[in-house]
C-alpha cells in the first residue's frame, strides 16, 4: 500500500509557498526530493500539532443539546489496549475497569449485552438514571478545587544559601541583599490572606531560608494573629539543606509553631555529597548530626513518633543506587521516599556536570525503587514511594489534591509563589525559570484578586487544561497533568504538545506499571491495599 | 529516508488523521500531502535514525483515531450537559 508517486500536491496548509515552490518543477505536478530545513519541518509539525488543537477546541460548529432525560447513554470512556486480549478504559471520574477484547468490540459498536450493561453501569462507563447523580457528585468532588482559590503559598524568603548543590533549580547565590525584609513580609502575609480559601499553607523555600530566620519568624508571628482575627486555618512546611544554618533555637521556634520540615537527602554519603557540591565536603556528617538534634527537640516536646521528610533528586549517579538510596532512607527512620526526577531548570541544565537522563531511564529507576520498595515491605519493613501512593490513590481513590498532576495544574489559582524582592509567580517553578512570563504581579501594586483575575495567570491556567490536548484521548489523563512553566522552558512555548516531552513519556509509564503490577502480581496487589489504607493526603 | 503512506480520502477523515499522527511528531517530521483522492503521508525520522513505520500498525492507530474522534465528538453535549451539572452549585456560591 505505500506508494511514492510523482503528481502529489503540497498542502499550503502544512508548507509555505515558497517551499511549496521550491518542490516542484517547472511543470507544477512533479515533486522532487529537495534539502528541507529543520525550521520548516518543525513548522510542518507546529501546524499539526494547531491543527489538532483546533479540532480538539472547536470540533463541529453545531452540536446539538443533551438531556439528561435522555439517559441511558454510553459516557465518554479513554481506552487502552493493555495486553493481546484486555484493555483499560477510564472515564472523568478516574473511574476504570479492565475489559476483554470481545466486550470492547461490542462497546465500540454499542450493542452490550444486560451483563455487560451492569459492569458498565457500575464503573460510570454506562450512564443511567440509577448512576448519574453519583456519578456527578463525584465529579464535583473532584473540580472543587476550582472554587478554593490558592491553598499553597510559597514564600522564598531569601535566594541565598550556603550550599552549591549541582542541581539546583533555583539556581541559588549567596548575596545578602536577595533576603526577604520586614516590610515586604508582612505585605506578603496580607496578600495570602486576601485569598478565598479557609485554611492553607504557607511553604518556606530558598535559597535556604533559615539563612534568613528573621523573616520566617515574623511571617509565622504575624500570619498566626491574623488567622485568628480572620477565623482561618494555617498550616506551615519548610524545606532546608539541614546544615549549619540549623539551630537548637530556631528547631524549637519551628517546632512549637508545628512548621513541617522537609529535608534534602539524595542517598548515601557519597551520592549526597557529591551532590552538595565542592565547598561542603562534609554535608552528610553535619546532615546526621542535625537529624540527631531534631529527634532530641522533638521528643522534648512532644510524646508523638518522630515525623521526618525528606525529599531527594535523582542524578545520573542515581540511577544504578536505587537499593542504597532507600537503604539510607530507612537508617535515618524515614518511612516515605520521594523519587523525583531532575527538574530542568536552573544549574540542572548545566550539562558538564552531565546530570540528566533520558525520561526511559528515569521511569527504570523508579520502577526499580518501587519493586525494592515492595520487596521490603513484604519483609514487614514500613517504606513506602510517593509517586506509588500518590498514582493509587488517584487510581483507587479521588483527587488528591497534589497540584503537578491535575487538570489545569495547581499555577495561580492552587499555589503562589512569592519572591524575596514582592514579585508574585504563579507556582515555585514559575520563578525559576529564565522567562518572566509567569512572573503575575507584585505584593505592593495589587491585591490577590487582581493578579489572580490577569490575563497572564489565566492564560497559564488554561494552557494546562488537558482537554484541549492528545490527553483528552488518553486512558490515564484522569490521573495526569502538564507543566506550563517545563515545557516553556523545553519548547519555547506554553501551549502544550504533550507527546513531544519527557513529561508525559515518564507519567504514562509510571501509571502503566501499577495498573499493570495491579493486575498481574498478587503480591504487589496486596501492598497496594495495604498502602492505601494508610493514605492520607495533604493538599501540595 | 522520508516514507510514504497514502490514505484514500474517502475512507478517513483529515481530523482522524491528524489525531493519529500526533504520537509521531516526537520522532518524525511530519507533513500531509494530498491529491484529488489521497492523502500522502510523508514521514521523515528526526535525528537521522532510519526507523521504518509499520503501515498496518499506523492504520491500526488511524481507526483507533477515527473511533476516538467520533466517539468525543458525540459525547461532548453530554460531557458539557454532566459538567455543567457538576459545577452548578459552585456557580450558584459564586453568584
Amino acid at each position: 500500500m505505500i506508494k511514492m508517486t510523482n503528481t502529489i500536491k503540497l498542502s499550503k496548509d502544512f508548507y509555505s509557498p515558497s517551499f511549496i515552490s521550491e518542490c516542484n518543477s517547472s511543470n507544477g505536478e512533479t515533486l522532487q526530493e529537495v534539502a528541507i530545513d529543520d525550521k520548516l519541518r518543525e513548522n510542518a509539525n507546529r501546524l499539526l500539532i494547531d491543527k489538532y488543537n483546533q479540532i480538539i477546541g472547536n470540533p463541529v460548529d453545531e452540536i446539538s443539546s443533551f438531556q439528561l432525560s435522555d439517559l441511558p447513554a454510553v459516557n465518554y470512556f479513554r481506552s487502552l489496549k493493555i495486553s493481546e486480549d484486555e484493555y483499560f478504559i477510564s472515564v472523568d471520574t478516574g473511574n476504570w475497569m479492565i475489559i476483554s477484547k470481545e466486550d470492547y468490540e461490542l462497546l465500540k459498536k454499542n450493542t452490550v449485552n444486560k451483563s455487560l450493561s451492569t459492569v458498565l453501569e457500575k464503573n460510570f462507563i454506562l450512564l443511567t438514571e440509577k448512576n448519574i447523580d453519583s456519578y456527578i457528585n463525584k465529579l464535583r468532588i473532584r473540580y472543587g478545587f476550582l472554587t478554593e482559590g490558592p491553598t499553597l503559598h510559597i514564600v522564598v524568603v531569601t535566594s541565598n544559601c550556603n550550599l552549591s548543590c549541582i542541581y539546583c533549580q533555583a539556581s541559588a547565590s549567596n548575596v545578602a541583599a536577595n533576603n526577604m525584609n520586614q516590610v515586604t513580609a508582612n505585605e506578603t502575609v496580607d496578600r495570602i490572606f486576601e485569598s478565598p480559601s479557609d485554611s492553607f499553607i504557607i511553604e518556606f523555600q530558598g535559597g535556604e531560608p533559615l539563612m534568613n530566620f528573621p523573616a520566617i519568624k515574623n511571617i509565622i508571628q504575624y500570619a498566626n494573629r491574623r488567622a485568628e482575627r480572620d477565623h482561618k486555618q494555617v498550616e506551615y512546611s519548610l524545606i532546608t539543606n539541614f546544615t549549619s544554618t540549623v539551630t537548637k533555637e530556631k528547631l524549637i521556634f519551628l517546632m512549637e509553631n508545628n512548621v513541617s520540615i522537609s529535608f534534602s537527602l539524595d542517598g548515601s554519603k557519597e551520592l549526597h555529597e557529591k551532590n552538595r557540591g565542592r565547598n561542603y565536603p562534609n554535608a552528610f556528617e553535619i546532615l546526621e548530626k542535625k537529624v540527631a538534634l531534631y529527634k532530641k527537640i522533638w521528643a522534648s516536646l512532644t510524646d508523638e513518633p518522630v515525623e521526618l521528610n525528606a525529599l531527594m533528586t535523582t542524578t545520573t549517579t542515581s540511577l544504578p543506587l536505587f537499593r542504597e538510596i532507600i537503604d539510607t532512607y530507612l537508617n535515618f527512620g524515614i518511612t516515605q521516599i520521594n523519587i523525583r526526577s531532575l527538574t530542568p531548570l536552573g544549574k540542572a541544565l548545566d550539562t558538564k556536570e552531565n546530570l540528566v537522563y533520558t525520561p526511559e531511564e528515569f521511569v527504570d529507576f523508579w520502577k526499580n525503587s518501587v519493586g525494592y520498595v515492595l520487596e521490603l515491605r513484604a519483609k514487614g519493613i514500613e517504606i513506602s514511594e510517593f509517586f506509588l501512593e500518590l498514582i493509587l490513590t488517584k487510581l483507587f481513590g479521588n483527587e488528591t489534591g497534589f497540584m503537578d498532576l491535575r487538570s489545569p495544574c495547581g499555577a495561580g489559582y492552587g499555589q503562589i509563589t512569592y519572591n524575596y524582592d514582592g514579585q508574585v509567580y504563579t507556582c515555585d517553578e514559575g520563578r525559576m525559570i529564565y522567562s518572566d512570563y509567569f512572573q503575575i504581579g507584585s505584593i505592593y501594586d495589587q491585591q490577590l484578586n487582581n493578579i489572580l483575575l490577569d490575563a497572564k495567570t489565566q492564560s497559564v491556567f488554561e494552557s494546562s487544561i488537558l482537554e484541549q490536548y492528545y490527553c483528552d484521548y488518553c486512558a490515564f489523563k484522569p490521573y495526569c497533568g502538564v507543566c506550563p512553566v517545563l515545557h516553556l522552558q523545553q519548547k519555547d512555548k506554553i501551549q502544550i504538545n504533550v507527546l513531544e516531552t519527557g513529561h508525559c513519556e515518564i507519567f504514562f509509564k509510571m501509571i502503566q506499571h501499577i495498573v499493570e503490577l495491579f493486575i498481574n502480581d498478587e503480591n504487589a496487589r496486596e501492598e497496594f491495599q495495604k498502602m492505601l489504607m494508610n493514605v492520607n493526603w495533604q493538599k501540595n | 529516508m522520508n516514507q510514504k503512506i497514502q490514505i484514500r480520502k474517502s475512507l478517513y477523515k483529515k481530523e482522524a488523521i491528524i489525531v493519529a499522527l500526533q504520537m509521531y511528531l516526537k520522532k518524525y517530521w511530519v507533513a500531509i500531502l494530498e491529491d484529488e483522492s489521497d492523502y500522502f503521508i510523508q514521514f521523515e525520522p528526526k535525528n537521522g535514525n532510519n526507523i521504518k513505520i509499520s503501515e498496518n500498525e499506523f492504520i491500526n492507530q488511524l481507526i483507533e483515531a477515527e473511533f476516538i474522534y467520533m466517539k468525543s465528538l458525540e459525547s461532548l453535549p453530554l460531557r458539557k450537559t454532566i459538567m455543567k451539572k457538576a459545577l452548578e452549585p459552585y456557580y450558584d456560591k459564586n453568584d
